[in-house]
């Protein structure tokens, strides 16, 4: 029985009260933090998934209105080419990724007369939940590749 | 108490390795994501991605050596002879390799690495709908969770012509009417045939 006054025995019970709720709490932590760990180790799905970044947008883009102006005859036919490009353009990355692309040109900022090769300016806003950005892209013929033998 | 303690603790307690969150961690995803736009990216510069993709044949039996005699001559991508899904033909990775500078480096990066993929193309299959249709190039099986994937968009133009040696001279609408090219026009009187998503699957 336990009196008023501590005897040795009492001391011995403390320790080993202390030393079991220490134990426990160890076993605790090392359960949680494992957890923790386990949680960050997995993949976050989406991230590695996005199938496209901002400068290949780009590069499409300038592939895609360069072959375009090779094509055209004058501005305004040049204009609308663009435009149904874009249009085509932005409904199929809008398909394929999380990212939304527009594509903006307009005849005045067309020039395909005169000796100089043909060049189109071209504002290309880039929105995904990560990066958002907006270029203007200066695209003559030189972007559209020369059609070889395969 | 005390066994049931230990057991719920040895349950709970999980080996974490570079592997627990997929085959490949999370950089060498990332890396091998890049790799594989990066191949993209370079086929397409020379144009040669949009010569892969005009690459059709009206007749597949000129390579298939087929015995059967009801064989068909199905059209397909020229010398792919390997049944993918839906019944149509895809390349083999070797194949693929032969036929396309996009083909050559993934083979070498990844097919010669013991890695799989998939190319397949995504465009618009020209109804009013907004629908889009996809059509295998290589197929090496469904992809797992944790594949990665990457994309390029290449432009068709009306004044194109089918790339393989037997289409010469057949427009991209042509053939799309009369050899079963899968690949429809965006429908108007633009320059503009399609713009078609070359999307590559590794793992």
């Amino acid at each position: 029985m336990v009196d008023a006054e501590p005897t040795s025995r009492d001391r011995g019970q403390l320790v080993i009260i202390g030393a079991l709720a220490l134990a426990f709490i160890v076993l605790g932590i090392v359960v949680v933090f494992n957890g923790i760990l386990y949680t960050e180790g997995l993949p976050s799905g989406t991230t590695s998934q996005s199938a496209t970044t901002a400068e290949t947008t780009d590069a499409e883009i300038e592939q895609g209105v360069g072959c375009v102006l090779v094509r055209a005859d004058n501005e305004s036919d040049a204009a609308e080419s663009i435009a149904a490009f874009g249009e085509s353009y932005e409904e199929m990355r809008s398909q394929s990724t999380a990212a939304v692309v527009t594509v903006e040109s307009g005849p005045e900022r067309v020039s395909v007369s005169g000796s100089e090769s043909a060049n189109a300016m071209v504002t290309v806003a880039y929105d995904s939940h990560d990066v958002t950005h907006e270029t203007n892209l200066s695209v003559d013929e030189s972007h559209c590749p020369e059609v070889g033998d395969p | 108490m005390v066994i049931l303690l230990a057991v719920l603790f040895a349950l709970q307690s999980v080996i974490i390795m570079p592997t627990t969150s997929g085959t490949a961690d999370r950089t060498a995803q990332a890396q091998i994501q890049e790799e594989t736009r990066d191949a993209l990216g370079i086929a397409a510069r020379e144009g040669a991605l949009s010569e892969t993709i005009r690459n059709w044949d009206s007749a597949s039996d000129a390579w298939i050596d087929d015995e059967r005699d009801d064989a068909e001559d199905e059209p397909a991508f020229y010398r792919a002879d390997q049944p993918g899904p839906d019944e149509s033909l895809t390349y083999e990775t070797a194949a693929f390799a032969n036929q396309s500078s996009l083909g050559a480096i993934l083979e070498s990066r990844f097919a010669a690495q013991g890695w799989n993929y998939n190319v397949e193309l995504v465009a618009a299959d020209g109804t009013d709908d907004g629908a889009f249709e996809t059509t295998p190039l290589v197929y090496q099986g469904s992809a797992p969770p944790d594949a990665v994937t990457a994309s390029y968009v290449v432009t068709l133009y009306e004044d194109e012509e089918l790339t393989s040696p037997d289409g010469d001279e057949i427009a991209l609408e042509d053939a799309h009417r009369d050899h079963a090219y899968p690949i429809a026009s965006a429908g108007d009187d633009s320059p503009v045939y399609a713009v078609v998503e070359v999307r590559a699957t590794v793992w």
